[in-house]
């Protein structure tokens, strides 16, 4: 395998307080002596990464993480490449990421590609894909990338992003796109009941809207699921208290 | 040499350095495509008095498309990067943009700025007629992420790629048919275009990939830079030097231009197979004796099998 596997072994109390640590445009640059000793708070003390993680695997532009505890802040900021996490992702999954594709096979909390704390914007680059559900308020302030649910999402995806697209393969709780500007919102199940602040703007052939199909055959690229026998999209303009540049579209079949 | 009974001369065709650039079109469905390649590539013959030069490369199907719709690839060639950048943005705003479900990709996306290649815009500029009701979309691909601009159109939307790869070139491969009569040397003419119809990396930008009227550089009228091939014109054999064996009533040239030097080598070999026949008294190519271009593709070296002239 190209870059390393990272195996969760720690018995280590406190865990770790996020999993920003988990880049790998910084980790999988380093030969394995150096991956062991990066060093990684755990509370208030700093150990290496070996110490919470069997590592296996040589340089390379994979990091592969398995058995973690859902930490928050997987990937922030990373910007470049590939970040596969086989298990849950806790909340702020790729905060300002900015690019590479980061893989969750499980679910992920709240706010996927939204803003990290000490940044403004959201995910600026990159892509993200999770296999599962995902929380509240994904893409929250995103302001490009692509974001590929596969299952459930919480309430309001899309909150005041300015670009960038969102796939939701099954359920949205709530409000999508709610006080977007811009950027894309795509919905492969069932939207909810939708409120004032978007305007529908009719129903279209894929054909009328080649670069939503574009964006479909890249998100079944990621994420083998997302069907691609799409008859009708349905599209919605908003936030109209905003831009309105934004879309919400459903997919029909 | 004969090949069977025709004559290949001792000639080289004399090729010269241009830049390319290819388009992915496509359309909901191939008819559409098809209108919106010969719209594209239309008036783009020679870069005598044409933009550039412009064909159909060949067909795509769905699975070969960014966005999954039937498709066909076009390339367009001039003398520099800076005349293609001209061209290019002027017939996909008047022959694409206007044509019913098409979209416009970048054929060469992987290609940055060196000595050897060069990007333009494209979709930047088109972008401008949607008003401000224009977007853009980002999409991670093989080659990198690549954007492209959402126009409004009464249809839709008009998709087209921010910008487009360029490289350099070759334009001027050619062979002449020398045949017995009209007929049977426009069928042979016919014979050898369709055989290297879909080869990769190559066009023939000619009406039907066959010129009648090849020309010469220079003429006795000042204003004119090139003129008739008055050594190969069968009218005037008995006025003029010609070039012409005896009994030939016609000839036909086929123009190749390709990416490579290869891609132009193998098509003439294959075009000049496919159009020997029985009427087909001699083959030869048209040159300037060497001081044009600086590809000289010896017909006889193709035809023994090398590669390259």
């Amino acid at each position: 395998m190209n870059g390393y596997t990272l195996t969760w072994k720690s018995t280590h109390s406190p865990s770790p307080g996020d999993g920003a640590f988990l880049r790998p445009d910084i980790l999988t640059g380093l030969v394995p002596n150096q991956l062991s000793q990066y060093p990684v708070r755990v509370g208030r003390h700093t150990v290496g990464l070996g110490q919470l993680f069997d590592i296996t695997g040589k340089p390379g532009d994979t990091l592969h993480v398995k058995a973690m505890p859902p930490l928050p802040m997987i990937g922030r900021e990373m910007a470049s490449g590939t970040l596969v996490i086989e298990g849950n992702a806790g909340d702020d999954l790729g905060a300002s990421m900015k690019g590479g594709l980061i893989a969750v096979i499980g679910h992920a909390r709240h706010r996927v590609g939204g803003p990290s704390p000490t940044q403004n914007r959201g995910m600026t680059g990159g892509e993200i894909v999770i296999h599962g559900n995902a929380g509240d308020h994904a893409g929250t302030r995103m302001r490009r990338g692509l974001i590929v649910i596969g299952g459930d999402c919480g309430h309001a995806p899309g909150y005041q992003m300015g670009a960038g697209t969102i796939v939701v393969g099954q359920q949205i709780a709530s409000d999508p796109g709610l006080s977007m500007r811009r950027g894309t919102i795509l919905a492969l199940g069932k939207l909810p009941e939708l409120h004032a602040h978007l305007a529908d703007a009719g129903l279209f052939d894929p054909s009328a809207l080649p670069a939503i199909s574009m964006t479909l055959r890249r998100a079944n690229h990621l994420l083998q699921t997302i069907p691609d026998s799409v008859t009708k999209l349905q599209l919605f303009t908003g936030d109209r208290f905003e831009l309105s540049r934004g879309e919400v579209i459903q997919c029909l079949y | 040499m004969h090949i069977h009974n025709t004559l290949i001369d001792d000639q080289f065709a004399e090729a010269f350095r241009m830049w390319a650039c290819r388009l992915i079109v496509t359309a909901i469905d191939e008819h559409w495509a098809q209108v919106a390649a010969r719209e594209a590539t239309g008036y783009g013959s020679s870069v005598i008095g044409c933009d550039a030069e412009a064909g159909l490369e060949r067909t795509l199907t769905p699975d070969e498309t960014p966005d999954g719709r039937p498709g066909v690839s076009l390339l367009f060639f001039a003398f520099n990067a800076k005349a293609l950048a001209k061209a290019i943005p002027n017939r996909v705003g008047q022959c694409l943009m206007t044509c019913p479900t098409a979209s416009v990709y970048d054929g060469l996306p992987g290609v940055v700025k060196s000595d050897d290649s060069d990007r333009f815009d494209l979709g930047k500029k088109i972008r401008y007629f949607g008003d401000g009701y224009q977007k853009s979309k980002r999409v991670e691909s093989p080659t990198g992420p690549r954007r492209y601009w959402r126009v409004p159109v009464m249809d839709g939307e008009f998709v087209v790629e921010e910008s487009v790869g360029c490289v350099k070139a070759i334009g001027g491969g050619n062979y002449l048919l020398c045949g017995r009569d009209q007929k049977t040397t426009l069928d042979a003419a016919r014979r050898g275009v369709e055989a290297i119809a879909h080869t990769p990396n190559i066009i023939t930008p000619f009406p039907g990939g066959v010129v009648r009227s090849g020309s010469k550089v220079g003429s006795r009228y000042k204003a004119l830079f090139a003129s008739t091939n008055h050594f190969y014109c069968p009218t005037l054999r008995r006025v003029v030097p010609t070039l012409l064996q005896q009994d030939v009533g016609c000839v036909y040239e086929i123009v190749i231009n390709g990416l490579t030097e290869n891609a132009i080598a193998g098509a003439m070999r294959d075009g000049i197979l496919a159009s020997i026949g029985p009427d087909i008294i001699a083959v030869s190519a048209g040159n300037y004796g060497g001081k044009l271009g600086k590809f000289h593709f010896k017909l006889r070296t193709i035809l023994g099998g090398d590669a390259t002239a």
